[in-house]
């Protein structure tokens, strides 16, 4: 979704760099690999309104992969997720914390090696949090490998097995949890979990 | 799509073939629009074509061993039909002048008369040409009449008509004071009308000849021959005879000899009788149903050129606003450039350059392909911009949510993107189809004959303007109000998950 300005990162053996030095078409060839094997959980949900629940997670294998026979394998995630009974629904008939449910069985569908969260759930109503958060656990429990941004701290202690602190694009310090939480060296992440806790 | 568009071309192909006459076709091209005595729909039965001219054409086909195939145009396109190849030969009053035999071959005169005034029976102000001085004077655009008009050193007000009726209408409620045209036309519009009179003497010459190509020299020398027979052997004289017009120009042109007309002008008769009869309800009722199938005729062309410009405005629009905001530069300034032209100028000039400036150049479409693509072009330009707002109406998080997805670019357009953006714009399409729908009234200004055009035929048989004016509007609204009710359905069914 965004361009890379300088600098690399490896993704799943994947090394992107900055259009600029490898050219246009060959970081979109490999973007697109990592794309299609990393799954995105976004604030606001994204799903689509003008497909049902069913829809909006079988398009993406049917599109890019060309298969039709997930349908199963949809309506398995979906209870996985809790929405079982949800599947002809359309977006707009689903509580928030029910969209962002759908849209992590959205992204599941794909089957990701990586899940990405882009503040799941600071878009919700604080008593639908923790049904998102549960769905997450779960997934750790499975061994997903996942990456949260987030302000639940809570959580992120309980769940993490690292966790990055971040201010203003730079990654200030990173550890295990109960380094970070338990000796934080900086003093702006002392600062931080002063107010978060 | 795009397969059905090619079908078409294809047919048109087929259907126009230059020369005809090669393969026993006559083409005639004329504008009945105008009306009698020339040639006009009959009366008695509508999906005739009589006239003095019509029976001209008929008699000189004949002598050529030719059938007669006929062609609608409008009179001041003649000519750029006739040079399109859309038809083989022009008659229709249409005068010798040294410009015209400058494009065109003329044969030698069927016909000559002069121009003639009309006035209201009350005016006594009026008695010669030269009392037009001052006054509103109607005549007909271009023609010689016109042309005499336009030579006068002395002040007066000159309003153009293209057809007649309007002109004599107009002057008998007064919104003229005179009206100068070709005398066979004051014969049939102005004398038989009981609120006009004829004053003057005919003034000017006015020689009526059948206009070819100038490379079918062989068809002009033919038709020139078919004609001295017809003069002749009194044939050409008859016609003129019956149909009240024969004159003493015409009979020192054809060095006939005794002057006088020999045979009573029937045709003449039966036209007065019929044109400026008072028609009762019931009979009038029983005409308005005999119009019906013409009317549906129309409306069918109206439907099928309508809707296949729409499919192409569609298509056309799409591709523009993807290419506007998705495609490379030169593309998208491309994209704008079309939008641009084709929106911020008139459709009435598109049509006409399509249909008669493109030929000057070795392009040339029939006149249906013609209609369609300026329809098309002219509303897949507001069509673009409809699809551009729809598409940047859906929020940018839905296009990243598709890729991230591992959907490319093109694919979240088309499986996400776009079916969004279409129930957006149904609304919009469906008022721009409707509008189309009325705007297709246009092409009857190249020849095609839809619903408006057979309106203006049915309307200059029977001078009836009011009741068939109301029909056609009438049939217009009815074929519209389907597509209404189809968009508020689609409306309801696309907003029920959107709330």
């Amino acid at each position: 979704m965004e361009t890379i300005d300088s600098g690399s990162i490896e993704i799943l053996g994947t090394t992107l760099e900055s259009p600029g030095r490898i050219g246009q078409k060959e970081f979109e060839k490999r973007a697109q690999r990592v794309r299609e094997n990393v799954g995105m959980v976004f604030q606001s949900f994204n799903l689509f309104p003008h497909l049902t629940i069913l829809q909006n997670m079988m398009v993406a294998p049917r599109v890019v992969f060309g298969k039709t026979d997930t349908e199963e394998r949809a309506l398995a995630l979906l209870q996985k997720v809790g929405l079982g009974d949800k599947a002809d629904r359309y977006p707009s008939q689903l509580s928030g914390g029910q969209q962002q449910r759908a849209a992590i069985a959205r992204a599941l569908a794909m089957s990701p090696k990586i899940m990405l969260y882009d503040e799941p759930t600071s878009a919700l109503d604080p008593t639908l949090v923790n049904e998102v958060l549960k769905v997450m656990k779960q997934l750790d429990q499975e061994g997903m490998t996942q990456v949260v941004v987030t302000h639940e701290m809570r959580f992120a202690r309980d769940v993490a097995d690292r966790i990055a602190f971040i201010d203003h694009g730079r990654i200030i310090e990173m550890g295990p949890p109960e380094r970070i939480f338990g000796q934080p060296q900086d003093a702006r992440l002392r600062d931080f979990l002063r107010h978060f806790l | 799509m795009i397969r059905l568009l090619a079908a078409i071309f294809v047919l048109q192909a087929f259907v126009s073939c230059t020369p005809c006459y090669a393969k026993g076709v006559l083409r005639w091209g004329a504008d009945i629009e105008s009306g009698a005595p020339f040639s006009y729909k009959d009366p008695e039965d509508p999906n005739k074509i009589i006239g003095y001219e019509a029976e001209i054409v008929a008699a000189v086909a004949r002598e050529l061993g030719l059938e007669v195939e006929f062609r609608q145009n409008n009179w001041e396109g003649l000519i750029e039909g006739l040079k399109r190849g859309d038809y083989d030969v022009v008659v229709n009053g249409l005068e010798i002048t040294p410009d015209r035999a400058a494009v065109v071959n003329f044969s030698q005169p069927y016909y000559v008369t002069a121009a003639i005034l009309a006035v209201d029976k009350d005016n006594d102000d009026i008695k010669k040409f030269a009392d037009i001085e001052g006054k509103r004077v109607g005549t007909l655009a271009g023609t010689l009449p016109q042309r005499i008009l336009s030579a006068q050193e002395f002040p007066f007000s000159m309003v153009t008509y293209s057809e007649e009726v309007h002109a004599y209408n107009d002057l008998a409620i007064d919104r003229l004071d005179a009206v100068f045209m070709d005398e066979p036309i004051a014969l049939y519009y102005g004398k038989p009308n009981p609120r006009l009179k004829i004053v003057g003497e005919p003034v000017g010459r006015l020689e009526y000849g059948f206009a070819t190509r100038l490379d079918d020299r062989k068809l002009t020398t033919d038709i020139r021959r078919a004609i001295q027979t017809l003069i002749e052997n009194g044939e050409l004289r008859l016609i003129l005879e019956r149909w009240g017009l024969w004159n003493e120009t015409t009979a020192k042109q054809f060095q006939a000899t005794p002057a006088p007309a020999q045979t009573p002008a029937v045709a003449y008769d039966a036209y007065v009788a019929t044109a400026f009869k008072s028609v009762g309800w019931k009979e009038r009722f029983a005409r308005y149903v005999s119009f019906l199938p013409l009317l549906a005729k129309g409306a069918l062309m109206t439907l099928q050129i309508s809707v296949i410009a729409m499919a192409l405005a569609i298509l056309v629009g799409l591709l523009t606003a993807l290419a506007r905001l998705y495609g490379p530069r030169p593309l998208a300034w491309l994209a704008v450039a079309f939008v641009e032209v084709f929106r911020g100028t008139p459709l009435l000039i598109q049509l006409f350059l399509i249909f008669y400036g493109l030929p000057h150049i070795g392009i040339r479409f029939d006149p249906f392909v013609a209609a369609v693509l300026g329809l098309g072009l002219n509303y897949g330009a507001s069509e673009a911009e409809n699809y551009r707002a729809g598409i940047l109406s859906i929020p940018k998080a839905q296009m990243d949510a598709a890729q991230a997805l591992g959907l490319s670019r093109a694919q979240s357009l088309r499986h996400i993107i776009l079916p969004q953006a279409v129930r957006v714009v149904i609304p919009p399409v469906t008022n721009d189809f409707i509008a189309l729908l009325k705007d297709s009234s246009l092409v009857s200004v190249i020849t095609m004959v839809e619903l408006t055009a057979t309106y203006g035929q049915l309307a200059s048989t029977y001078f009836d303007y009011l009741g068939v004016g109301l029909l056609a509007a009438a049939v217009y609204f009815l074929i519209g109000l389907p597509f209404v009710r189809l968009s508020r359905y689609f409306e309801a069914r696309g907003s029920r998950h959107h709330g």
